[in-house]
């Protein structure tokens, strides 16, 4: 799961994160970033490195 | 918070402010030394999270426990000035 | 003290705050970051989780979501009357019950406060078939001070107004110009113009490209000493004007309680030099 707020400054990124990774499908992912309102470094490296990891793991579970 | 008085003369004041941090420290001693009959102005928080900041004051002429009272008073005027002055453009 | 707001939302605010003194503008910083209170979720009863993520990794994403907190209305447990065992002055209780496949989302705790709820839309986990979680969280006030959970303001901070002088010397060879990545410079009439002074972010390259500045100071990137520009943004939990006042209260209410003890010393030692 991506985490709830950024690591470095403590803004909510999570909610943001469904609408990212279905628009940088198609889009410039810096173009969506601006445009979901995150737009300091620290919290678009939350997006650009996260790798979703629950779909792999929940059929173990 | 928690005041401990360490030290007291006609013009020194040591005390230990148990709860406090640079958050309003900092502010009184700077507040503190812009007074003319404050000498020294200083604190010191030990080691961070495990010891609490003591304050030292040394005064030419003047009590220091009421030195430090005025710059208190400064500083809560400082603060409501602030805020009405904050509040007051935020209406525009 | 003057203040010029430059930008006023909900959740964020850009102002310049101009005639204090550095440890004055620091303290509201600190204020803001450490010392306003907010509500968090801070124990959770764990009833059902056979979901992917541990019992307290999913505590750790329910205390992250910031909470809408009318902050008249609750006290710190360290100042409830209730003594910090938790009453209706100091803590709420949330439930959370789902079942899978679905994603639970923070806008599904039901709140015993309805003026309490999650201030944001935050994914907390995936459930898949026979995935259940079942779970009551208790929130209460803090101060970052003890958490980032707590913390009402994100990325608060300031920086002193900058001043760009250009002295006559300047050929207007436009090496400054290229350099300066927040485009503060422009180079009109042939002349170095400033246009923008406080996007300016004081990294001085525009200095050290400069060939003339070797002989005179040709251009010089300062800053006005008691000038300065305050950002602040909040969770969403208290609006960025409330922050901003709770911060200056805060620290005048401090101000008051250390005076309120010198007092009761300075009315001992009165006494007793009377004695004496």
């Amino acid at each position: 799961m991506i985490p709830v707020r950024c690591f470095t400054c403590g803004k909510v990124i999570s909610g943001a994160w469904e609408e990212y990774k279905k628009r940088t499908k198609l889009e410039d992912p810096a173009k969506v970033l601006d445009d979901l309102g995150i737009s300091r470094y620290c919290c678009r490296r939350m997006m650009l490195t996260h790798v979703e990891l629950v779909d792999e793991s929940s059929p173990y579970y | 918070m928690n005041l401990k008085i360490l030290n007291k003369t006609d013009t020194e004041l040591e005390m230990e402010i148990a709860g406090e941090t640079h958050t309003i420290l900092n502010l009184l001693k700077t507040v503190l030394l812009e007074d003319d009959a404050v000498e020294i102005a200083t604190y010191d928080i030990k080691h961070l999270g495990i010891s609490e900041p003591i304050m030292y004051v040394r005064t030419i002429d003047k009590d220091p426990l009421q030195a430090v009272r005025s710059a208190l008073g400064t500083m809560i005027a400082m603060c409501d000035e602030f805020k009405s002055v904050f509040l007051d453009r935020a209406s525009v | 003290m003057k203040v010029e707001i430059i930008e006023l939302g909900d959740r964020a605010a850009k102002f310049v705050l101009s005639g204090v003194a550095p440890a004055f503008v620091n303290s509201i910083r600190r204020a803001m970051l450490a010392e306003v209170p907010t509500l968090a979720i801070d124990y959770v009863n764990i009833y059902d989780n056979t979901s992917v993520l541990f019992d307290e990794q999913l505590a750790l994403r329910l205390g992250l979501i910031p909470l809408i907190t009318d902050l008249d209305s609750y006290v710190l447990p360290s100042e409830c009357s209730c003594g910090g065992e938790g009453c209706s002055q100091c803590q709420v209780s949330l439930t959370l019950s789902a079942e899978g496949p679905k994603t639970v989302y923070s806008t599904e705790l039901v709140s015993a406060d309805p003026s309490v709820m999650p201030a944001e839309v935050v994914p907390l986990i995936k459930l898949s078939e026979r995935h259940r979680i079942s779970l009551e969280a208790i929130a209460r006030l803090g101060t970052g001070h003890d958490h980032a959970k707590w913390q009402a303001g994100i990325a608060c901070g300031y920086k002193n107004v900058p001043k760009i002088t250009i002295s006559d010397e300047c050929d207007a060879c436009g090496m400054c110009v290229d350099a300066c990545p927040r485009g503060v410079l422009v180079i009109a009439d042939d002349v170095v113009k400033v246009v923008d002074e406080r996007a300016c972010s004081l990294c001085r390259l525009c200095e050290g490209v400069c060939e003339l500045n070797k002989i005179y100071d040709v251009i010089k990137v300062g800053t006005h000493p008691d000038s300065f520009i305050v950002t602040a943004e909040t969770d969403g939990s208290i609006p960025i004007r409330e922050l901003i006042t709770r911060s200056a209260e805060n620290i005048s209410d401090r101000a008051e309680a250390l005076d309120g003890y010198l007092s009761v010393i300075d009315m001992e030692m009165e006494m007793d030099h009377h004695a004496t």
